[in-house]
């Protein structure tokens, strides 16, 4: 029935690379197995074609500013494969990166499966699904839109939930909103500065029609 | 065929006159004010005549920022939010949020000991919701391929299961009637009257929409064989509920991955068949919610005859709720859909992360694969039976 994620874990090893599978957690309630950002696509492949994981349920993006830094989220034991794929007991790196995190089962034996993919804040690419659950498709889209990772290998990578001229990516922590969008002033700023770029707007548009 | 089907060639070119006929696919915009787009969707869609040739959903009219909010405000505050997501199925929406911060809660060691008689007036709740937004469904479709009649007896169960819900919580759309850890009140006992009496009529009321729409011919050509989604799309696309099962995967997360107490009641989960037409087409999808209605009613009566006499509806809870860190994807069994919630706990008063799966959101999806292909009007009957909430899908 259920497989054991350790058996996943060592297929992936097998089929895909040697150190596919970056860190493999089993004291969750919901375990996870994370995997290198440019390996995603074919440990999906894997998954699908030969584990027999073929629904892909969610597509999630996670930003991890400011979790890691208080200590808190550290207390789990997480097992951590070295170059080499041999295990080495350490804790889960602490950095403001952004990890996008895929919820798959298998339809037959009803198995979910966490998947994740971590990457640095300041390169965000991490290798599409796409070609193995079409789920992916808008899933991924609005991870770029929310989080502004690159998929890479994505046939259609555009902003789904917001305007395609918008700026910046909203769900990122360190998001500031822009103060106008199409010379609309966006509510959510004090109402002192609002008033302020109105002034400034008005003013501006005064001088040119004086000119 | 026969000679009455002869087409008559009388743009057959003569002499010098013969030029090719230049043509090109036409791009529309349907939406995102259109009546059977069932809110602010636009599909931008090209056409050669009346055949679609591609499908592009555009979408994000709604959106209103949730997952955002959910990061300033606390578990408690969030429920409202979850409101404005399904909102013709508020109460199931509260009840995915609240069910997936219980269980955050529990795997992270501070456990919530939801009570019986809470339990129960969630499922009942939660069921009558689930009717009511079938039966909108059901409606709405009717009007989307020509029917009108069906939406007004529609509207008049849909307002008995409202009037329902006013006594309940006050509320008549947006109820945030389900809370972390039970429900916010008890119903009172002239609303369980109203619901005993509800279920014992409905059933009737169902043969009548049977009669009147489900076994119309017109209704039955305009669906059947139209927007076939089979079982491979369905499971690739992300499909869920009406429009998975009516692909004819046998699945509902309340019977296979049970949670809340649906294991205590016996009830069926309607598969499509292909009954009229293809298996998967738009007459399945419409088949099943009608199937479902009548399942709900079975749970409803179930569980009112098992409704302990009295209960506690709220489970104790720590003033302040605070979460150790830790990470859940709970998925419920919303009328459209599963509807999954991804938490993200870090210690602090407000989720760190809270990701909705929205069901819409991928049903919609399906329909750049299946829309190609089909007349214009097919498109409609076919958004239509994917069932859409806008609110969801933007969130």
């Amino acid at each position: 029935m259920a497989m054991d994620l350790q058996t996943i874990v060592d297929r992936l090893h097998d089929v895909v690379r040697h150190d596919a599978v970056v860190v493999v957690d089993t004291e969750s309630v919901q375990p996870s197995i994370t995997v290198r950002a440019d390996l995603v696509g074919d440990v999906a492949r894997c998954l699908h074609q030969e584990l027999g994981f073929d629904r892909l349920l969610n597509v999630s993006g996670v930003d991890h500013e400011g979790y890691d830094d208080n200590g808190k989220g550290k207390h789990r034991k997480i097992a951590k494969y070295a170059e080499d794929g041999s295990v080495e007991a350490v804790t889960e790196p602490a950095t403001g990166d952004f990890s996008v995190v895929y919820h798959v089962q298998n339809f037959s034996t009803r198995e979910l499966l966490t998947l994740r993919a971590r990457v640095p804040r300041e390169t965000p690419v991490v290798q599409t699904v796409t070609s193995v659950w079409s789920t992916a498709l808008w899933g991924e889209r609005e991870t770029y839109d929310m989080y502004g990772i690159e998929f890479e290998g994505h046939p259609d990578l555009r902003r789904i939930l917001l305007p395609e001229d918008w700026v910046g990516h909203p769900l990122r922590k360190d998001y500031e909103m822009p103060a106008r969008y199409h010379d609309v002033p966006l509510e959510g700023l004090p109402l002192s500065v609002r008033q302020q770029q109105e002034a400034e707007a008005e003013a501006s548009r005064n001088g040119g029609d004086a000119q | 065929m026969s000679d009455s089907n002869v087409r008559f060639e009388t743009a057959t070119p003569i002499g010098d006159r013969a030029k090719p006929i230049k043509s090109e696919l036409l791009h529309i915009n349907m939406g995102p004010q259109h009546p059977s787009t069932h809110g602010v969707l636009r599909l931008f869609i090209t056409t050669d005549g009346e055949m679609v040739h591609s499908v592009t959903p555009y979408i994000g009219y709604l959106h209103r920022c949730a997952e955002k909010i959910a990061e300033g405000n606390t578990y408690h505050q969030y429920v409202i939010y979850t409101d404005r997501m399904d909102y013709l199925a508020a109460m199931n929406c509260n009840w995915g949020w609240c069910y997936a911060v219980e269980k955050l809660m529990e795997s992270t060691g501070i456990g919530v000991e939801v009570p019986e008689y809470a339990e129960y007036v969630r499922v009942i709740i939660g069921e009558l919701n689930r009717i009511a937004s079938h039966l909108i469904a059901f409606g709405t479709y009717g009007l989307d391929v020509g029917a009108l009649t069906p939406f007004f007896y529609a509207m008049r169960e849909r307002e008995a299961i409202l009037n329902i819900f006013e006594k309940v919580c006050g509320a008549r759309l947006m109820y945030s009637y389900y809370d972390i850890g039970g429900v916010k009140w008890d119903i009172p006992p002239d609303a369980i009257e109203e619901i005993e009496l509800f279920v014992k009529l409905f059933p009737k009321k169902l043969d009548e929409y049977n009669r009147l729409l489900t076994e119309n011919k017109i209704f039955v050509e305009r669906t059947a064989n139209v927007g076939v989604v089979d079982r491979d799309t369905a499971i690739d696309y992300g499909c869920t509920g009406p429009v998975l099962r009516g692909a004819g995967v046998d699945w509902d997360l309340r019977r296979d991955e049970t949670y809340s107490i649906y294991d205590r009641f016996d009830f069926d989960v309607p598969v499509g068949t292909g009954a009229v037409g293809t298996l998967g087409d738009c007459w399945d999808r419409y088949w099943v919610r009608m199937e479902e209605m009548a399942q709900s009613v079975r749970i409803i009566e179930q569980a009112l005859a098992q409704l302990p006499s009295d209960g506690e509806v709220m489970a104790k809870m720590p003033r302040t709720l605070k979460i150790p860190p830790g990470e859940i994807f709970v998925r419920t069994e919303a009328p459209k859909g599963e509807m999954g919630f991804h938490v993200i706990s870090d210690g602090g008063p407000e989720p760190f992360r809270a990701k909705t799966r929205s069901p819409a959101f991928h049903n919609l999806h399906v329909i750049e694969k299946i829309g190609p292909g089909q007349m214009i009007s097919d498109l409609c009957a076919t958004i239509g039976s994917l069932d859409l909430v806008l609110g969801e899908i933007d969130r």
